[in-house]
């Protein structure tokens, strides 16, 4: 090798490897608090270091499994350190590698250009922290640009083979100038090589970073339809619920005829009362409710038979007329989606007795209030003001019922509260009045 | 104020067994939970309108009556008295649904079972431990000021003086701002930015970011007024 240019000290790589992990933990939701948190992290940097360091004698057929080993070791601090699968932590580690690999690249060749036989150790010191505190803080404004909506990335595996194949190519493009082998793509110069290797990482964090935004962009969209696609479930369960409802009205008013001719033809007291009791009786199923607002009514009237197949009681005390300035559609996501997750709360619970479901929309000042509480037995598991369900299955559905609810209230200045008191679930709205549209 | 007083609780309800079926139900209610409660019974809803006078907490009271219904005597009831929890005793539930108009947000269907009615009467009974009556010492200039509760609709804080905003007027005095919301942020107080601390129950609307306190605009801070939405949520959805 013609022009001999030193390696990347084993510390700095470590310090930027630690500095890339960094950068996502802060990014991401972290799974302690923070002094544990600041605990775990030095830990996982004197750990990186030590064994950068330990490792950096050894030969060279070594070099790539000791590589191997380090990425291994950020994605365990990843996973330790963020909420999220192994999938998550590889994703990020992955992406910190790529990224840390192109600052040690980047400061050490501007180190070895401007400073290079200058060897005091402020001067390495300065040139260590301005040119990682340059770059990583432009990394880390590129990286909180795309809104991430919980702060998790749910990796999925085509997702994370992606980020794989990049990772791999990078490494191998970049550091195979390093190997002393003659190839098609190498430079012995050393200076020529180091240039080579920081481009190419260059463009490895472009690609990560290109594809990361893409991603959230996917994520975010897909999240939205989902939205809508809630939203749209319950306007339709609404228009088929409004027929059959229609139906079963008419059929009660033929019935009733019937009872009046019936009575006109014979009058011997005792049919009388049975006609009485009969249609007393009718009454019962005539399971309509008159709030005021015919949406309101429909949806009552659909989710009561449902209550009544399954054994639940509701009960409710709504003026409909309240929400007379709202759109048919939010109605329906509001009252739809609050009223479904009661009833599936409901249905877990065995004795009959206990299924119980109270439903109230009532104004306070200039507020209309949406209460709806239902008897649970066991504790709410909170995150990020949405109930944990233990439905896994529908992971991609998980929590849009309520988030439904706080996206429609939201357009209406509203707020929404969920609680647990004593053994009933809680989910409040409130609405102001003077922010009907006109 | 830690020990309760007795509850007064009316059945009105023409039906004998289910007035004895309630009766029975409220005596195992206060075996159960070691609470005292007064009960009366009236036999039609005119018994009870007629010389009513607020002396009761919680009304038990059935929809459909002979003489006089359970709605019409609420709708009596409710001139007089805003405070009393009246919860309806029906067997029909499209009755019951207007309830909003007389103010009774609950009622039980018969044929009724203990735990429904239990767990509802529990309900009621906290409302009405809620709604006794607090009383706060306010240290202001010249003296000590004997203070309800109810009666402040909000406190402003000017550098190291704090204002009281009540229905008997504006007082001034001393003190820090987070002293007195430890000791009112067990009632329906919340800080709407850093210098006031409002009463909810006073809270007439929300206009511009700002929650309007009997006519006055009370700026809420970007930061808590999501916080104090749901405060205010919590508080109408606790009360009524």
């Amino acid at each position: 090798m013609v022009n001999e240019l030193p390696d990347i000290p084993r510390l700095y790589t470590a310090i930027a490897e630690w500095a890339g992990c960094m950068m996502f933990i802060i990014l991401l939701k972290p799974r302690y608090k923070v002094w544990k948190m600041a605990g775990i992290s030095v830990i996982a940097l004197i750990l990186q270091a030590l064994f950068l360091i330990l490792t950096g004698e050894l030969p060279l057929q070594m070099w790539v499994p000791c590589m191997m080993t380090a990425i291994g070791m950020m994605v365990l601090f990843l996973r330790i350190s963020i909420v999220g699968s192994w999938s998550d932590a590889v994703y990020c580690g992955l992406q910190a590698f790529i990224i840390a690999e192109f600052a040690a690249a980047v400061q050490w060749q501007c180190y070895c250009y401007y400073y290079y036989g200058n060897t005091s150790l402020l001067r390495k010191c300065w040139a260590l922290l301005w040119i990682y505190g340059l770059i990583y803080g432009v990394f880390w404004k590129l990286w909180t640009l795309p809104k991430l909506s919980d702060r998790m990335l749910h990796v999925r595996p085509g997702e994370l083979a992606a980020v794989i194949l990049i990772a791999m190519s990078v490494f191998a493009i970049s550091n195979i100038n390093f190997l002393p082998v003659q190839t098609l793509l190498t430079s012995t110069d050393g200076p020529a090589a180091a240039s080579i290797r920081t481009i190419t990482d260059f463009g490895g964090v472009a690609m990560v970073y290109a594809y990361f935004v893409q991603r959230c962009e996917i994520r975010a969209r897909r999240e939205l339809d989902v939205m809508q696609s809630v939203l749209q479930n319950q306007y339709l369960q609404y228009q088929q619920s409004k027929e059959s409802i229609a139906l079963i009205n008419y059929k009660y008013h033929d019935l009733k005829h019937q009872i009046a001719v019936l009575r006109a033809e014979d009058d011997p007291q005792k049919r009388r009362e049975f006609l009485d009791q009969m249609e007393d009786e009718i009454r019962q199923y005539e399971m309509q409710n008159k709030t005021g607002n015919k949406v309101v009514d429909t949806i009552l009237t659909s989710k009561s038979v449902i209550c009544e197949k399954a054994g639940i009681t509701m009960n409710c005390v709504a003026d409909g007329s309240l929400l007379d300035f709202m759109d048919t559609m939010d109605i329906c996501s509001i009252l739809g989606n609050a009223l479904d997750n009661a009833i599936e709360c409901e249905k877990k619970i065995e004795d009959s007795e206990k299924r119980l479901i109270h439903m109230a929309i009532f104004s306070q000042k200039n507020f209309v209030i949406l209460r709806f509480e239902n008897y649970f037995e066991g504790t709410l598991d909170m995150q990020d003001g949405i109930p944990v369900t233990t439905k896994s299955k529908k992971k991609e559905f998980h929590g849009f019922g309520i988030r439904s609810i706080r996206y429609t209230v939201n357009k209406y200045e509203g707020a929404v509260s969920i609680t647990q008191r004593d053994n009933w679930f809680e989910l409040k709205v409130l609405i102001p009045r003077n922010t009907a549209k006109d | 104020m830690g020990e309760c007083a007795v509850i007064q609780i009316a059945i009105v309800e023409d039906e004998e067994l289910y007035a004895n079926q309630l009766k029975g139900f409220l005596h195992q209610y206060e075996t159960e939970k070691g609470i005292n409660f007064e009960i009366s019974y009236f036999s039609d809803g005119d018994g009870i309108v007629y010389n009513y006078r607020s002396q009761y907490d919680i009304i038990l009271m059935d929809v459909q009556m002979k003489f006089m219904d359970g709605m019409s005597a609420a709708e009596e009831i409710r001139k007089v008295d805003s405070q009393v929890i009246i919860i309806f005793i029906t067997n029909m539930r499209q009755y019951a649904i207007r309830g909003y108009a007389v103010e009774a947000l609950d009622y039980v269907v018969k044929p009724i079972t203990y735990f429904a009615f239990s767990e509802r009467l529990g309900r009621a009974i906290e409302k009405v431990k809620r709604r006794e009556q607090q009383n706060l010492l306010v240290n202001i200039r010249g003296g000590i000021l004997r203070i309800a509760v109810s009666d402040i609709f909000y406190v402003e804080s000017q550098g190291h003086t704090l204002v009281y905003h009540t229905a008997s007027g504006v007082f001034e005095g001393s003190g820090a701002m987070k002293e007195v919301e430890e000791k009112l942020g067990k009632y329906s107080f919340f800080r709407g930015n850093k210098g006031y601390l409002i009463n909810l129950a006073h809270v007439d609307g929300l206009q511009d970011g700002c929650a309007i306190v009997r006519g006055e605009k009370l700026g809420l801070s970007r930061s808590r007024k999501n916080q104090f939405m749901e405060a205010l949520t919590n508080y109408w959805s606790e009360v009524k």
